[in-house]
């Protein structure tokens, strides 16, 4: 059921050092917000702020963090937000022991698939940024088999938390197929390549499969801000161009910058766009 | 548009995105399906790019996703706001 370890391994395991070369200093691997700043640190914190307003994170809530990442999201709620009993879980070994050298009080993180994991005690909030990417591959799709499997995995961040829990969720999503041969080219090699087995949502598809577990409060999308983070994205990559050739070959390098620019394209041409969402779970 | 109008239209896109196959497309009527046609799938998306240019339109990707015959597209093509020369 969509992407399985292997396939995660492809997309986050190149090497944290590598990762860490160009995106921000926390490793957030998602969209910012740049609401009335240029600089990506900045729009890093802003996002996760939205993240954990929509979740209504507080300091005696117990949390759940799905598909956590290098823990940037987990650090925010423990540092800034006070929380003193988080969880995270992700399919990447590499990402589950940069989060164990972060060394952070409170904090427990797991490599096991949201398909999988059996918590022995419930949440009273949840956050998820940009997994659900990874719920349904692109065959299971053209089965028509992804709202079932999205519907499953709100079910099961039901069953894991307690009555009034919310859900601050971020997607990033589909919105309409290139038209022209290169940028049609360019993102099916970007689904197969650099993110196997993973699939970005529709907007429709997410609205379809809360029900009905969780009422969706609030929804905002953030296309131009997916378009600047992976820009700058990209302007750090070939900063350090000459590094990254060095250290992990003229195939990384080559394949992360025609990933990263094919992205900018996706986000300005509005073939892909980015949702969040404050959801609350329906008692 | 009339269906004359369209069937013009359709042979200019295959021309476009299959050049070298006219011939193949010299008979084609709306009753046509897409699988008919014998493109791949970037070609298919390229032709409906090249109709959606000259309609001046961008049809939904889900009503797309519903078309079988050639007629199919033809309806899209006329529910759109038309600005053919």
């Amino acid at each position: 059921m969509g992407s399985t370890q292997e396939e995660v391994e492809v997309s986050y395991d190149v090497s944290n050092e590598f990762f860490r070369l160009w995106l921000d200093e926390r490793m957030n691997y998602t969209c910012g917000i740049f609401d009335g700043t240029d600089n990506l640190e900045e729009a890093q914190v802003k996002k996760l702020e939205w993240i954990s307003n929509a979740a209504k994170v507080t300091p005696e809530k117990r949390v759940l963090d799905i598909g956590c990442g290098w823990g940037a999201n987990i650090e925010y709620m423990v540092t800034t937000r006070g929380v003193k009993d988080a969880t995270g879980i992700t399919l990447s070994r590499a990402q589950a022991e940069e989060i164990g050298a972060r060394k952070l009080p409170g904090v427990e993180a797991h490599v096991i698939s949201y398909a999988d994991f059996q918590p022995e005690q419930k949440f009273d909030a949840v956050t998820s940024i940009c997994m659900m990417e990874h719920i349904s591959t692109p065959e299971q799709a053209r089965k028509g088999e992804h709202i079932s499997l999205y519907r499953d995995y709100f079910k099961k961040v039901w069953e894991w938390t307690n009555p009034g829990a919310h859900f601050g969720l971020q997607t990033i999503l589909r919105n309409r197929v290139p038209r022209n041969r290169t940028d049609l080219r360019d993102i099916g090699w970007v689904t197969y390549k650099i993110f196997p087995g993973g699939l970005s949502l529709r907007l429709e598809d997410v609205i379809m499969a809360v029900n009905p577990h969780w009422e969706v409060m609030e929804i905002r999308t953030r296309r131009e801000d997916y378009g600047k983070t992976t820009g700058e994205w990209l302007r750090r990559l070939r900063l350090n161009e000459a590094a990254i050739r060095e250290k992990w070959g003229d195939e990384v390098f080559t394949d992360y910058e025609r990933y990263l620019d094919t992205c900018v394209r996706g986000f300005d041409k509005h073939y892909q766009s980015l949702a969040q969402y404050s959801l609350r779970r329906i008692d | 548009m009339t269906d004359d109008e369209i069937i013009a239209l359709l042979k200019k896109a295959l021309a476009e995105v299959a050049p070298g196959r006219t011939a193949d497309f010299d008979k084609i009527t709306l009753e046509a399906t897409i699988d008919d046609l014998d493109l791949d799938s970037i070609s298919t998306m390229e032709m409906v790019g090249y109709l959606e240019e000259q309609v001046d339109a961008l049809f939904p990707d889900e009503e797309l996703a519903k078309v079988k015959k050639l007629a199919d597209l033809a309806a899209l093509m006329r529910g759109s706001r038309v600005n053919v020369a």
